[in-house]
């Protein structure tokens, strides 16, 4: 569909292995001098234009902020899937896509939990992106 | 600085123009803008073309060549759907600051085989390189608004009924035609909770608009329309949470077209805003201050914001009737209200309407409500 290659989405990685335990997170920043935090992580500060960033490892649970069920897809990626906003407890809200079978059982403000899975494949058959969230209370559906 | 009023305006019916190039669409209806205008063409000193290059680069020089009037300062204008919106503005701001006296704002883009242009699509926006498109982002927003104030889909669709019953009437609507409840209700999902008849139509098309400084607008038109205020902005980037059922970059812009008009949103006598799809006539409602939030659906439930309504909003259809070629829509709504404010309305003419206002937003960009935002007032 494309003939434009996608690059770098972050200037550092975004979905980290937790030296914790053995489980993914995803990674935003904050700005070492004014405290302003990033989702997916930057180079500059927005805020204070300064360079001092560190990594802010977010938790793996969310509120889901609102969501839609995508019949055609868009310009990068072929339909259908589910998209969403996810307000994270750190303070920064993630655009992602929602790992359920039945959209039916979303609602606003539900907990969504970090899911790694098969990776979304967008049109070029590149994959760019190798999480979704799903609703915490247990399994898929 | 001087004032600036519109003498002249251009429209064409926006629709899917498959037989015909951009330029073959557009010289047209500048052509016509310059003739209603009462001036000659050698009197534009600057012209600005709102496009978001669906044919590609050069769009104004391609138009103005066609009609001999390339010569003097073009320049292309991109704030996806707000281009021309902002075209005018630039046209606005050049008369002011003496640049020159008379000035010509285009709109023009043939979205019908071009793909999609109202976001980044260089792979760098996270939101859209992970497939957001702006029927899924209003859809997120009406799904959310719907959560906020308990409105049905019932009450959504019910937008789509009145914009067709309005564009049935108007000669430039790319669909022209009523729709019931129950097509809209049963239309195609396109991302839930917005059906096919819950979003515009991929159009194409042009519109043109002639300003001049008011001392030349009053020597050579019957009845210019002044331009009262015109404000621009940028969404502010927010990386946090925002509430995306009022979006800031309209309220913000609304609040200081306001104080700069020196009147409120009662002072109104018709609206033409961004309605590219059905949630947006209560969420902008809402953010212009026609309603309190959440109470947008009000308005169209007590017949208010129809033609003989309290405040008819968008008579011409709106996006969802009247079409969406993304580029000429701020400049077409211009055209509407300069019409109607000067009693060109016709069978949708919004009798005594003596001050209007456009809203026309544009882009979606990871992090803010939109790209742009542009409003205009204008009053007789």
């Amino acid at each position: 569909m494309s003939d434009v290659e996608i690059p770098p989405l972050s200037d550092q990685p975004y979905l980290i292995d937790d030296p914790e335990d053995d489980r993914p997170r995803l990674q935003g920043c904050e700005c070492a001098d004014c405290g302003k935090r990033v989702f997916p992580p930057v180079a500059v500060c927005p805020e204070c234009l300064g360079e001092n960033i560190k990594p802010l490892p977010l938790s793996r649970e969310g509120l889901l902020y609102s969501y839609t069920a995508f019949e055609q897809g868009a310009r990068w990626v072929d339909g259908p899937y589910i998209a969403a906003y996810i307000d994270m407890p750190e303070g920064v809200r993630v655009f992602t896509h929602i790992d359920v079978d039945d959209p039916g059982r979303l609602t606003c403000d539900m907990p969504v939990i970090l899911r790694v899975t098969e990776p979304v494949v967008n049109a070029d058959g590149r994959e760019v992106l190798k999480f979704k969230f799903a609703p915490r209370n247990g399994e898929k559906n | 600085m001087r004032d600036v009023s519109i003498i002249g305006t251009g429209m064409m019916r926006f629709g899917k123009h498959l037989d015909k190039g951009l330029v073959e669409l557009a010289w047209p209806v500048v052509k016509e803008a310059i003739a209603e205008a009462g001036v000659e063409k050698e009197d534009i000193g600057i012209a600005f073309c709102g496009t978001v290059g669906s044919a590609g680069i050069m769009a104004g020089q391609s138009i103005l060549k066609t009609l001999g009037m390339t010569g003097i300062p073009i320049a292309n204008v991109e704030g996806a759907c707000s281009s021309s919106g902002i075209a005018v503005r630039l046209a606005w701001m050049a008369i002011r600051a003496g640049e020159c006296d008379v000035a010509l704002a285009i709109g023009a883009d043939k979205m019908n085989r071009a793909g999609p242009r109202h976001a980044p699509d260089h792979g760098e926006d996270w939101d859209m390189a992970y497939g957001l498109a702006m029927h899924g982002l209003y859809a997120m927003r009406a799904r959310r608004y719907m959560n906020d104030y308990g409105i049905t889909e019932k009450q959504l669709s019910s937008v789509s009924v009145k914009a067709h019953k309005l564009g049935a009437k108007n000669e430039f609507a790319h669909i022209r035609k009523e729709v019931t409840l129950e097509e809209v209700m049963t239309s195609r999902m396109i991302a839930d909770p917005l059906r096919l008849w819950h979003c515009c139509p991929v159009s194409d098309g042009a519109a043109a608009v002639v300003l001049a400084a008011d001392d030349v607008a009053k020597k050579v038109c019957d009845k210019p329309v002044k331009i009262v205020a015109s404000v621009q902005h940028s969404g502010k980037y927010m990386t946090g949470f925002r509430d995306m059922t009022m979006p800031e970059v309209t309220q913000r812009t609304a609040q200081e077209i306001y104080e700069k008009a020196g009147l409120g949103p009662e002072d109104l006598d018709l609206v033409e805003f961004h309605d590219a799809f059905t949630i947006n006539e209560f969420m902008y409602a809402d953010a212009i201050g026609l309603s309190k939030p959440g109470e947008g659906v009000r308005l169209l439930e007590e017949g208010e914001s129809t033609v003989g309504g309290r405040i008819p909003i968008n008579p011409s259809g709106g996006l969802l009737s009247r079409g969406h070629p993304i580029g000429p829509t701020g400049a077409a709504q211009i055209v509407e209200v300069t019409r109607q404010l000067q009693g060109r309305g016709g069978a949708r003419q919004v009798e005594g309407a003596k001050v209007g206002l456009t809203h026309v937003t544009g882009g979606g960009v990871s992090g803010l409500d939109h790209g742009a935002c542009t409003m205009h007032v204008l009053a007789v």
